[in-house]
């Protein structure tokens, strides 16, 4: 299951870069959140599976799509110069990206995996009655100044909104 | 899992399936004649009785109309649209618990589809994808129409979904849990021995909130600005005929039944028999001398017709409602969404928050 969603994600993804329509685009990135959330269900995180529907999916790219519908994006036809800088550049990193991994993937061959184990194994979020009651004892208990901090970012972020926003109808 | 696990889910998910989409064509003819004797006329009355087999000759109707596609439209998406707007509510019944457990051939079979710790969150989330349809209807058909039907449905879905998820906080604050199943359990007290321990009598606001938001969600009258017939003809769904037609048409119903059943669950006390059936229910079991497999199978029926009793109030309701108040205009739509409703949710949830905080539970 964790298998083929795993590959359905990473030719999503690709999908996604390659697509000359940007609803293409974006609507590949909405079934990719679907699958992340099926993921996440799979290996028994049922609250993060539900909460990357709910914000991804639910919210976050609706508002692209919203914004894509409004600005009426059509098929851009890019003719790409071969010899522009960028492309040289896109090349290189591809090359240094794609020789780390084959490095790191013999590394792993040899080398030994050990599992990092935190204080949240599968039996201490079970004793502690479930992934909600585990993450809200982490939240408000342990963590609550953070969370009020977190909390306090969201009217600055829409303050800061609403000036941007004043400054162009001005 | 054991072939009856398998054969328990199956008979669940048919079961919720015949329930649901077995009752569109019930509630469709409801509706006609519901209008019809709202407004003074007579209604269908010819095909069967009382025109009780409208609605099947309908489907005849829509199913050998001229399957058209407009031209210029986005074929993919256009076909995508009505499939979607079935699958996502009728998903988000997997977790709405409708009885507590028939006992069949010594092994207790959960009446809920899935049970999973998070509940309301799963419906949650597909109510969430519930956008998607309207957006993709209105603009993969290319229609100017269609368009604002899209941008205006989308609109008001995400603007109510504030009032509508504030609410729905201040009830999790109540119960304490996600658990559908525990909040109906819960719900099964009584305040003084008699009044049933129902969410509208712990927060009858909130009950007032959810119920006006899940209007705007379903888009039904009075919020059915994307579809308002006088301005926008047909709204999002105007370029979709024949069965991709019906099916957004059984998808609105489909939605109604989803959202009625959230709301029964949360503040009508679910599954709970309603006053005086447990008292039947008990007596019935003694008279007929039943052994006590067979007395909680009988106290499973009746929770299930309980439910559906509730909701098919308030889609009795539903269809009051629409044929009695005229449509909303888009600013005063918006102006009740983030005006009204939505800082009445967060002074509720705050009040409800304290409450509880000051009680000590």
């Amino acid at each position: 299951m964790i298998e083929a969603l795993t590959l359905a994600v990473v030719i999503l993804s690709i999908m996604m870069i390659l697509a000359k329509n940007p609803i293409n685009s974006a609507f590949c990135l909405v079934i990719l959140m679907i699958c992340l959330g099926g993921i996440y269900a799979a290996i028994g995180a049922h609250f993060v599976a539900a909460l990357q529907i709910i914000v991804y999916a639910g919210a976050v790219m609706v508002l692209v799509v919203f914004s894509i519908m409004l600005m009426n994006l059509n098929e851009t036809r890019s003719s790409i110069d071969l010899r522009s800088p960028s492309v040289l550049l896109a090349v290189g990193a591809t090359v240094v990206l794609l020789a780390i991994l084959t490095i790191s993937f013999f590394e792993w061959q040899t080398a030994t995996l050990k599992p990092v184990s935190g204080p949240y194994t599968l039996e201490a979020i079970k004793q502690l009655g479930g992934n909600v009651f585990a993450l809200s004892a982490m939240m408000f208990a342990k963590g609550y100044i953070q969370f009020e901090l977190i909390g306090l970012l969201l009217p600055v972020a829409v303050a800061g909104a609403l000036v941007l926003a004043k400054r162009k109808v001005d | 899992m054991s072939l009856f696990d398998i054969l328990a889910i199956l008979g669940k998910v048919a079961f919720v399936l015949a329930v649901v989409l077995g009752s569109v064509p019930l509630i469709v003819w409801f509706e006609r004649r519901g209008s019809a004797w709202i407004q003074g006329r007579v209604g269908p009355n010819r095909v069967g009785p009382f025109g009780l087999f409208q609605p099947f000759v309908d489907v005849v109707k829509f199913a050998t109309k001229e399957n058209f596609v407009p031209r210029d439209s986005s074929k993919v998406y256009y076909h995508l649209a009505p499939a979607l707007a079935v699958v996502a509510p009728l998903a988000a019944f997997a977790v709405i618990p409708f009885g507590s457990q028939i006992i069949v051939m010594g092994q207790a079979i959960q009446l809920q589809i899935t049970q999973l710790d998070i509940g309301i969150l799963a419906i949650l989330a597909f109510a969430g994808l519930e956008i998607y349809p309207v957006m993709l209807a209105g603009w993969s058909s290319n229609n100017k129409y269609g368009v604002f039907g899209a941008l205006r449905g989308s609109s008001q879905m995400m603007s109510y979904e504030i009032a509508f998820g504030l609410s729905l906080a201040s009830m999790l604050l109540v119960y304490g849990t996600f658990d559908l199943n525990e909040m109906v359990r819960y719900q099964q007290n009584t305040f003084f021995g008699f009044l049933p321990k129902w969410g509208i009598l712990l927060n009858p606001l909130s009950f007032l909130i959810f119920l006006i938001a899940i209007f705007v969600e379903t888009n039904r009258l009075p919020f059915d600005l994307p579809e308002g017939d006088s301005e926008l003809v047909a709204g999002y769904h105007i370029e979709y005929g024949a069965t991709k037609f019906m099916m957004f048409f059984f998808a609105e119903y489909v939605a109604m039944i989803m959202a009625s059943s959230v709301l029964v669950t949360l503040f009508l006390g679910g599954y709970a028999t309603l006053p005086g059936v447990g008292l039947l229910i008990h007596t019935l079991g003694i008279s007929l001398d039943l052994t006590s497999d067979n007395q909680q199978n009988l106290l499973a029926l009746g929770q299930v017709t309980s439910f559906i009793f509730k909701v098919a109030l308030i889609m009795i309701f539903y269809v009051w409602v629409r044929w009695t108040l005229p449509r909303f205009r888009f600013d005063q739509l918006m102006n009740l969404g983030w005006k009204i409703l939505f800082p009445l949710s967060l002074i509720n949830l705050m009040f409800v928050a304290s409450f509880l905080a000051w009680i000590g539970g």
